[in-house]
């Protein structure tokens, strides 16, 4: 072998350090805990679209989910030391988003006007209806009609109450798994599941026109 | 397998999944539940296509200002129960302008009492006792002046009146200070009484002033002198008896913008004055 090294194998431990795996975000938490500042760094380039998107998709709001997203990493970042590994980092992030979520929306309910003419309408006891059923005329250009299905679909969303809007957002929104969910919700399985059932119907018949 | 285990196969299924050999069956024979998936399945799709949405751009940069300002905060929780850091401050600052001021304060009695550019001595100004031979029924209150500074306890003064219209008229009265306080100072000379207060300022020519800027300047009682009001200047002359005569011009009588004027033939009234300034 070459003792200069020119023809020499290169040594696992030189691969692994050339070739750094991505780290865990466990890793990037604990490191974040000793003052690492690119890890915190990094934590955030890595969730912040999804967490400003799921909080977008829950709130309806761009600017007061960015908000709440950054939020929701001050809080991460506040509690580091207190953080435990016992569930992922996704599902702890995600509860956190979703509490704060939750707490604007209920904030939002509290300081809504109600229409009068929610007096007139025909059942009584039903919640004031705030989604406008979209017009079934076919309009010209494809890419309004697209835009206004996203919207419509965003709108019905956003009348869904609270216990059935964030599960169905994680699961047909999110791709999160049964198991996920109801780790960010602190629920059971089969609740989630009834929870996002439910959602369903309730959304099906407000958008019927596009099903 | 009945309808409502089919429909929470479909429901539970993710959306490419095939729910299996028994509920493909069923499906195929029940068109309600080969309805209710198709309908799934679409509402998933629409809701699917709603898509992500991106953070702003600036997204890093808000979030470490805002966790600057929560550190910020943090760090003022941890010494909450302090007193704020500006208080002392304050009381430092507030307790340097006191400082200040009473430096200012004392230093402007200092040149009030040693004026920069005159020769000045400690004077005392007293209130001497109303002479009981006083030709006049009345005493009136009148500042001292330099003449009155000057005169000697143990002689009269004469004070002679001079009208500018109807000619001089004299007039003499007898002043007899009460103690010894009211002689001249000698120039260098510094009362230590606690009378001592005023100070009297010899100019070069020899003429003296009394300085009564630092407390208010002590009542002689003079003798009383009948003045006729009149709305023209007058001139008053007053000898001290011991060949020192000084001229005083008094102005008419004013009271704010009030004239009080004299007139021939009738009594004495109150006119407004032209300028109407009060």
């Amino acid at each position: 072998m070459d003792e200069l090294g020119f023809g020499a194998a290169v040594s696992p431990v030189t691969t692994a350090a050339v070739v750094s795996a991505p780290r865990s975000d466990h890793a990037l938490l604990e490191a974040t805990r000793m003052g690492d500042e690119s890890a915190f760094a990094e934590l955030v380039g890595r969730y912040r679209n999804q967490i400003t998107s799921y909080i977008y998709r829950m709130t309806n709001d761009y600017d007061g989910a960015v908000d709440l997203a950054q939020e929701t990493f001050v809080r991460v970042y506040s509690a580091a030391d207190r953080y435990q590994t016992n569930y992922a980092f996704s599902t702890y992030i995600y509860r956190i988003a979703t509490n704060l979520a939750i707490s604007e929306l209920r904030k939002r309910k509290r300081r809504r006007l109600v229409s009068l003419t929610g007096f007139f309408q025909p059942s009584e006891g039903a919640p004031p209806q705030e989604f406008n059923p979209p017009d079934l005329n076919p309009l010209q250009d494809v890419a309004l009609v697209d835009a206004e299905r996203r919207a419509a679909v965003a709108r019905a969303i956003g009348t869904l109450p609270e216990k059935y809007r964030a599960p169905l957002v994680l699961r047909d929104v999110e791709g999160k798994s049964y198991a996920e969910i109801a780790g960010i919700l602190e629920a059971s399985e089969g609740t989630v599941k009834s929870r996002i059932s439910r959602a369903r119907g309730l959304l099906r018949d407000k958008l019927k026109a596009y099903l | 397998m009945n309808c409502q285990v089919v429909r929470t196969k479909i429901e539970e299924a993710e959306l490419d999944q095939y729910p299996g050999e028994e509920a493909a069956a069923h499906l195929s024979a029940c068109e309600p539940c080969s309805e209710f998936q198709r309908e799934r399945v679409a509402l998933r799709q629409l809701v699917g296509s709603l898509g992500m949405v991106n953070a702003p751009a600036d997204f890093d940069f808000r979030l470490r200002a805002r966790l600057a300002a929560s550190k910020e905060s943090r760090r003022r929780g941890l010494f909450r129960f302090l007193p704020a850091p500006s208080a002392p401050a304050i009381a430092l600052a507030a307790s340097f302008a006191l400082l200040v001021a009473a430096g200012v304060i004392f230093k402007q009695v200092q040149f009030n009492g040693h004026g920069s550019g005159r020769r000045e001595q400690a004077a005392s100004a007293t209130t001497p006792a109303p002479s009981s031979n006083a030709p006049a029924p009345q005493a009136i209150k009148r500042e001292p002046t330099a003449v009155a500074a000057n005169m000697d306890e143990t002689k009269s003064a004469t004070v002679s009146m001079k009208h500018s219209e109807s000619g001089p008229t004299i007039l003499t009265a007898e002043m007899k200070p009460r103690n010894r306080s009211n002689r001249m100072m000698k120039p260098g000379e510094e009362r230590t009484g606690p009378t001592a207060a005023s100070t009297v300022a010899v100019g070069p020519g020899g003429n003296s002033s009394l300085e009564f800027s630092s407390r208010p300047a002590p009542v002689i009682s003079l003798v009383a002198v009948q003045v006729p009001a009149a709305d023209q200047p007058m001139k008053v002359s007053l000898e001290d008896g011991r060949g020192t005569t000084r001229t005083v011009s008094l102005q008419p009588v004013t009271f704010g913008s009030q004239e009080l004027i004299e007139r021939k033939g009738a009594s004495r009234v109150l006119a407004s004055s032209p300028k109407g300034v009060w």
